[in-house]
């Protein structure tokens, strides 16, 4: 009975669990350090928290590629898929943290954002790797309580706590939603992993069906209110509209892709076997989201609503290749799926921060989000004007920027499927998204600034995050090739 | 005992929590509302913890994670209401009305 106890050395959690280890242990480092340190050296924590960032991504990036590692009987699995969300989650939330850093309003965000969104950020990354029912419930909870505060963040503002409070009832109700769909797949599959379960499910489709669809929809339910699918969309442009604007960015992007991954994570083991009698659901969710994100945007006046519309829409086309591939027998179909959504969900990330980021300035300059305030943005910051309008076109998918190539690729996935019809609606509900972008873009470009005249400045840094998701944008755009080979040559569940 | 009138007795508290959480007009009501929801599921997993096919622990330490989850879940819930109180002066849903559409 040598091998009858096994000892649990740090190495062996390092090694699954390494980026993670970074994030949250560095985040509880900054909370001590932050306590501690005098007011006027406060603002040194967001850097630190930078620093975190970037040594958990150099530590993801290192392993990139490595073999399949478990950990915990396997309660956490470290694959490509998860590693790339990861990448995804780690690049956005450094973004989003240079974003608030840059954003020194009179009403600027206070301190603690540095470490509640690393606290945030490690869950959206155990969510991306967790095979345990329990890994991943926890994960996304993290997530979840996490971004509430921060929603919340602005104490003094009537809109902050009002968007904080909305969140936090129909996150939580979408939570428990969840939880409850998850009880019934423990009960079936007699595990709380999700590998087990998958295998026992085997011989359970025919006896329990009935209680494995009741599963999937609170499940699905769930989700799609954590993501702002459409039927359950009507929180988005409030909880948008009410939070401190990298916040926003934040909900927008990493949110978004963390519950994403669950979505997949979970969708793909656990019912891909018997897609073809609900896949047809996805698919009519993805398309009433892109129609209702998109025709919701154009009657908005104020720009953080209609980016809210459309970011609902974008979640229409990250939807679409699941639901064109999912029926499909031919492995690679399924790889050529996930890899659409992982590009998209990179240009989705550099486009939707950059217009954020840009939002953000102008709306300080003239304390209001009105597209109003962006009338003779041109003369007053030809910077910020031309970027502005890079991010919008990428977003409508104009040809050369990183979100034509993105909804190219989601076509052609539609295309291979044969699901012609998706991808029409596609382009369809695009060229609508041209309508209300250009709104914006005629303001910016043609109108008379309302009100001063004056310059507007801004910071390094903002004028740094504004400039790395242009160049990212670009990049996708007009290169995409090398983003594409890295995606192509990754093995998703191992 | 069976395992129904468990399953039954978590479907009612669900339900009771669900309806409670999209009619009530009180905040605080609202909130009690969610966790009733979440409690749901915990005695679904506990249920099928006892009397699943092959009998395992797992539920029950996962209603242990969801109940310390909860805990902190209803805490920042609290908070941000609390901040909502001190600016709009209400605990009333009607009141939750800046913004609109």
């Amino acid at each position: 009975m040598a091998n009858a106890l096994q000892f649990l050395t740090f190495s062996d959690v390092w090694r699954s669990m390494g980026p993670e280890i970074i994030v949250i242990g560095g985040a509880f480092l900054i909370m001590l350090v932050e306590l501690f340190l005098p007011a006027s050296l406060k603002r040194v924590s967001p850097w630190l928290a930078v620093l975190a960032l970037v040594a958990s991504a150099t530590v993801l990036v290192i392993r990139l590629g490595a073999a399949v590692t478990t950990y915990s009987t396997p309660a956490y699995i470290v694959d490509d898929f998860g590693s790339i969300f990861k990448l995804i989650i780690l690049i956005a939330t450094l973004l989003v943290i240079l974003l608030a850093i840059a954003d020194r309003s009179a009403e600027s965000l206070p301190y603690e954002y540095s470490y509640l969104v690393l606290f945030a950020t490690g869950g959206a990354m155990v969510i991306s790797s967790g095979v345990d029912l329990v890994t991943l419930y926890v994960g996304l909870e993290l997530l979840s309580i996490a971004s509430y505060i921060l929603v919340a963040l602005y104490r003094k503002s009537a809109r902050s706590a009002e968007g904080g409070l909305k969140y936090l009832i129909i996150g939580s109700i979408a939570s428990a939603c969840i939880l409850y769909g998850l009880s019934f797949l423990y009960g079936v599959g007699g595990s709380t992993n999700l590998g087990q379960i998958g295998v026992n499910l085997q011989s359970g489709w025919t006896n329990y069906s009935g209680i494995l669809y009741l599963s999937l929809g609170f499940v699905l339910v769930g989700i799609g209110v954590k993501v702002s699918v459409v039927p359950f969309h009507l929180w988005t442009p409030d909880v948008y509209e009410g939070a401190p604007t990298p916040v926003t960015a934040y909900l927008a992007v990493v949110s978004k892709a963390a519950v994403l991954a669950f979505f997949l994570r979970v969708f793909v083991w656990i019912y891909g076997q018997k897609f073809g009698q609900w896949g047809d659901i996805i698919a009519w969710l993805s398309v009433i989201t892109m129609i209702v994100g998109n025709i919701g945007a154009l009657p908005q006046r104020n720009v953080k609503r209609i980016l809210a519309y459309s970011s609902v829409g974008q979640v229409g086309y990250l939807l679409l290749p699941f639901a064109a591939v999912g029926s499909s027998t031919l492995l690679n179909d399924m790889w050529q799926a996930l890899s659409s959504i992982a590009f998209y969900l990179f240009a989705y990330m550099f486009m939707t921060i950059g217009a954020f980021a840009v939002l953000a300035k102008v709306a300080e300059a003239r304390a209001s989000e009105d597209i109003d305030a962006f009338a003779g943005l041109y003369r007053r910051s030809p910077f910020l004007a031309g970027m502005m309008a890079l991010f919008l076109l990428s977003l409508a998918g104009l040809p050369l920027t990183a979100g034509f190539f993105g909804k190219f690729m989601i076509f052609l996935v539609a295309f291979n499927a044969g699901q012609y019809w998706l991808g029409v609606i596609l382009f369809a509900t695009s060229a609508i998204a041209f309508y209300y972008y250009f709104g914006i873009l005629r303001a910016m470009f043609t109108r008379e600034p309302a009100g001063d005249q004056e310059r507007v400045r801004s910071s390094p840094t903002l004028v740094v995050v504004v400039a790395l998701c242009a160049l990212g944008t670009l990049a996708l755009g007009i290169a995409p090739s090398p983003l594409m080979d890295v995606l192509n040559g990754l093995h998703w569940f191992g | 005992m069976a395992l129904q009138p468990f399953l039954a007795l978590g479907a009612i508290l669900f339900g009771i929590g669900l309806y409670g959480a999209l009619t009530k007009r009180n905040l605080i009501i609202v909130l009690i509302s969610v966790e009733m929801m979440l409690n749901a599921a915990n005695i679904n997993l506990v249920a099928f913890s006892h009397f699943a096919v092959t009998p395992n622990v797992d539920g029950q330490v996962y209603a242990l994670f969801n109940i310390a989850i909860a805990a902190a879940e209803v805490a920042v819930g609290l908070a941000i209401l609390l901040s909502f109180f001190r600016i709009r002066n209400s605990s009333d849903v009607r009141d939750v009305n800046l913004m609109k559409w």
